[in-house]
């Protein structure tokens, strides 16, 4: 969330050595939702930026990783040299090494089955798309379950 | 826009209320081990693939994405962020590499989201209970 471009400038109240820190490149969506959710709390914006910046850094550099898996801790470790040697190739990566390269998904598939891997991290090299992904809105509310006996 | 002729159809989910439209897929896993039958409700607000409950995926995620193309969804509740695998899936006849999905953190559940929906004609029959894939009348 936090830009590179940070310009910081040392507050006029020094005695309690905070900072006055202007952020770029934060999405409005993201903005927008991170100010309701502040609101929701009872907190002004830049006290929940404040708890949001030091929860983070508190928490180290787990937070940087969802699960703990060895295959993606490979795969960060070989991501380099996948750009360079395999990009738009279908690669997995099991047990800790890389396992196959293929052209395809379906002959990716066919060397799974074949090596006997029921588990792998898999991607097209550089072609792959992530993070911020849409909404998921109204069917969140619409469709929990509620049963009912009556036929329609 | 052009005239369409409804082809094959899926039966709405009746044991909720009021009935849900869905759409048969078949799940396969990129090898061709693992394979399902799911019946999963249409909703035009999730704006992913296919979200599944935590066991179905724990059975069809044999090619997982790494964790920095794990996808980040907006809901009323903040954001949600989930796995995301590889998989094969055939609706309607239709053969689309595509993806499946779960929360990381929460169980789930099965619906087929927009990324999906927007690649097949379709036709929402309410009266009908039925949801129809569709072929231009030539």
């Amino acid at each position: 969330m936090v830009d590179e471009k940070v310009y910081h400038r040392v507050s006029i109240n020094a005695r309690l050595r905070k900072l006055d820190v202007i952020i770029r490149g934060v999405s409005p969506r993201a903005y927008r939702e991170f100010k309701a959710r502040a609101a929701k709390l009872g907190l002004k914006l830049r006290d929940a930026l404040r708890q949001a910046i030091e929860s983070y850094a508190a928490a180290g550099p787990a937070v940087t990783s969802v699960l703990a898996d060895p295959n993606n801790e490979t795969y960060e470790k070989m991501r380099p040299e996948l750009l360079k040697k395999y990009y738009g190739k279908h690669v997995a990566i099991a047990n800790g090494k890389l396992v196959a390269v293929a052209d395809s998904l379906q002959e990716l598939g066919a060397m799974l089955r074949e090596l006997n891997i029921t588990r792998a991290l898999g991607l097209q090299v550089g072609h792959e798309q992530g993070g911020e992904a849409g909404e998921w809105l109204w069917g969140s509310i619409a469709q929990d379950n509620v049963r009912t006996t009556r036929r329609e | 826009m052009g005239i369409y002729r409804a082809g094959q159809c899926s039966n709405h989910q009746t044991g909720v209320a009021p009935a849900h439209p869905v759409l048969k897929i078949t799940v396969e896993t990129p090898s061709g081990r693992e394979r399902e039958v799911l019946e999963a409700p249409i909703d035009t607000g999730f704006a992913g693939f296919l979200l599944t409950p935590a066991d179905v995926y724990a059975k069809l995620s044999e090619l997982e994405l790494p964790q920095e193309y794990f996808p980040a969804y907006l809901t009323l509740a903040g954001s949600i962020i989930m796995r995301r695998a590889k998989v094969r899936m055939r609706v309607f006849g239709k053969v689309l590499d595509s993806f499946i999905e779960t929360p990381v953190v929460s169980f789930g559940r099965l619906l087929v989201g927009r990324r999906i929906l927007n690649s097949l004609s379709l036709a929402i029959l309410g009266p009908d209970l039925q949801t129809c894939e569709l072929h231009p009348a030539s």
